[in-house]
């Protein structure tokens, strides 16, 4: 190839570089179809990481074929190279041949094709991707487009098979390739309105195209996607909700989804009681929902048969971290008094009982405690009962 | 007085700055001297976190020693607040990754603080479709968390 003409005066001029075959380490395969095979590269002069297109040799029949790869650097240089770039189409940096290949030296991609990207999103049948990113999927991929079409080239065959993703961005690569009848057609039609339908149709259509005009050119459209709230790494996403301490925002927070439920649900469930919240029932019916059987059995004679309901999968006991009894048990009292176990017994042993078991739990359950006040109001009866050193935690 | 260090984005753009700017923040200060590349912040990113890192030059010492005095301050000052203004979002959590990379703690502070402004006072359904958030539970998963933190609720 080297010694063509055309790539002769096009490595003189600069369009491409020519690279050594040593300068190319970390060679791993990403991609291969019937003419080429795509892989990434780390590539010493550039220090960075390439994508390289390697064609056998003996990929080359004809002098036919040599010519449609020399097609095929012409279309890189016109939409692609140093000169002439766009965000979304991929660059040449150059080519390099030996060992019986030749390469196309080309800008990095670093994952897999859109195809497996969109298959990544499906799960249990749900396509879990955003219209936002789709949409900005699509805009890349017609700004691409537009700029092959703006230097009279036609890309025939658009699918997501070859198509490559980066982290922070989708790119893909795919045949794309000339054809002066339809490119003069396109040119005349978009200038003439009247005709924009037909036009429309002669570009895109991939019908009666000959085999050599469809394999060769690969070029990689760059999609750049936009940074979003979950490209954050967990600890800034942490530090976010540090500035959320009003309980209405973290309890709306405990609705957005499952990560950030789990954030605001460890910030809210600290110290429930603080706030001295009018509903302070929830909290003593979610603590008993997470009383183990030995725990239960100490109430269950107490003829406080309250409803154990199936719980959502958290477990809310372990997030405190300032338990004061005498709040613990001024919300006990008030819910067994709500709930009408004083008609039965009439007796504070009840609440005890009851206080008992909660505490209990939480020395079960909770190493994250940092304080924890016991002293409680003259006339309450305080937990002795209760085995708080039951657990090695805290 | 006026040394100078380049800093490359991951695009290739160089930014020479001053080397008190470099003084300030830990990880800039271990590249102090040299010429230093930063793969993961775009020139784009880069310039703005520069902007700031500027305009903040002469700002007293920074002190994170204890770390809950930094956060008793739910505040953002009128000129960080105009800079953090005018990006858009997608450009706000570039630089909070950017900060968060450089270890710049006082940039990371304001756009955490910006973003934690964005979910306050909001609706569930305002902050999924602003931060463009998928709802992952089922009815009975919402119902089962709205009936252990009712308490929340009334606040």
């Amino acid at each position: 190839f080297v010694g063509l003409s055309w790539v002769k005066s096009a490595l003189n001029e600069g369009l491409f570089h020519l690279f050594d075959n040593s300068n190319f380490s970390d060679v791993i395969s990403t991609c291969v179809n019937v003419n080429a095979t795509l892989k990434s590269a780390h590539c010493e002069t550039k220090n960075a990481k390439v994508m390289l297109k390697i064609i056998e040799a003996n990929n080359f029949f004809s002098q036919n074929d040599i010519e449609i790869v020399v097609n095929e650097l012409k279309i890189h240089c016109k939409v692609g190279s140093r000169n002439s770039n766009h965000p979304n189409i991929c660059q040449i940096f150059g080519i390099s041949e030996g060992n019986g290949t030749f390469m196309m030296v080309l800008q990095y991609a670093n994952s897999g094709s859109l195809q497996d990207y969109l298959q990544s999103k499906m799960h249990d049948s749900i396509f879990e991707i955003s219209w936002c990113d789709l949409v900005r999927i699509a805009k890349g991929i017609a700004s691409g487009l537009e700029w092959l079409h703006c230097n009279e080239i036609v890309h025939r065959n658009l699918t997501t098979l070859d198509t490559l993703l980066n982290i922070t961005s989708v790119k893909f690569v795919k045949n794309i390739t000339t054809n002066n009848s339809h490119l003069n057609d396109y040119n005349v039609n978009n200038m003439n309105n009247g005709n924009n339908h037909r036009n429309v149709d002669n570009v895109m259509t991939v019908e009666n195209i000959n085999q050599h005009q469809t394999r060769g050119v690969w070029t990689m459209l760059n999609i750049n996607k936009r940074k979003e709230f979950f490209d954050l790494p967990d600890e800034c996403i942490l530090e976010i909700f540090t500035y959320l301490n009003n309980v209405k925002d973290l309890y709306s927070c405990l609705f957005i989804n499952k990560f950030l439920h789990q954030i605001a649900m460890s910030m809210l469930w600290r110290n429930p009681f603080v706030n001295n919240p009018k509903s302070r029932d929830s909290i003593i019916l979610t603590y008993l929902n997470e009383l183990n059987i030995e725990e239960q059995k100490t109430i269950i004679p107490l003829r406080i048969n309250f409803p154990f309901i199936k719980s959502h999968s958290s477990k809310y006991a372990p997030y405190l971290e300032t338990l004061d009894i005498h709040s613990l048990h001024i919300a006990c009292l008030k819910w067994l008094a709500g709930a009408g176990y004083f008609c039965q017994c009439g007796e504070l042993r009840i609440v005890q009982a009851v206080v008992s078991a909660i505490v209990q739990m939480i020395m079960r359950t909770n190493g994250n405690l940092k304080i924890m006040n016991m002293k409680v109001a003259e006339g309450e009866p305080d937990c002795t009962s209760a085995s708080i050193f039951s657990s090695s935690q805290p | 007085e006026n040394e100078t260090i380049t800093l490359r984005s991951s695009d290739g753009i160089e930014f020479h700055i001053d080397a008190r700017i470099a003084n300030r923040y830990t990880l800039l200060n271990n590249w102090n001297g040299e010429n230093a590349s930063l793969p993961n912040v775009t020139g784009k990113v880069l310039e703005k976190v520069l902007e700031w890192c500027e305009h903040h030059i002469n700002d007293p010492p920074l002190n994170y020693d204890n770390d809950d005095s930094r956060r008793r301050n739910f505040e953002i000052d009128d000129w960080d607040e105009n800079f953090i203004n005018c990006v858009n979002q997608d450009m706000l959590f570039e630089i909070i990754l950017a900060a968060n990379y450089l270890d710049i703690k006082p940039l990371l502070d304001i756009g955490c603080k910006t973003v934690a402004n964005m979910i306050k006072s909001k609706s569930l359904e305002e902050i999924r479709s602003t931060f463009n958030i998928v709802n992952d539970f089922t009815p009975e998963e919402e119902e089962a968390i709205r009936r252990e933190n009712e308490w929340a609720d009334d606040q």
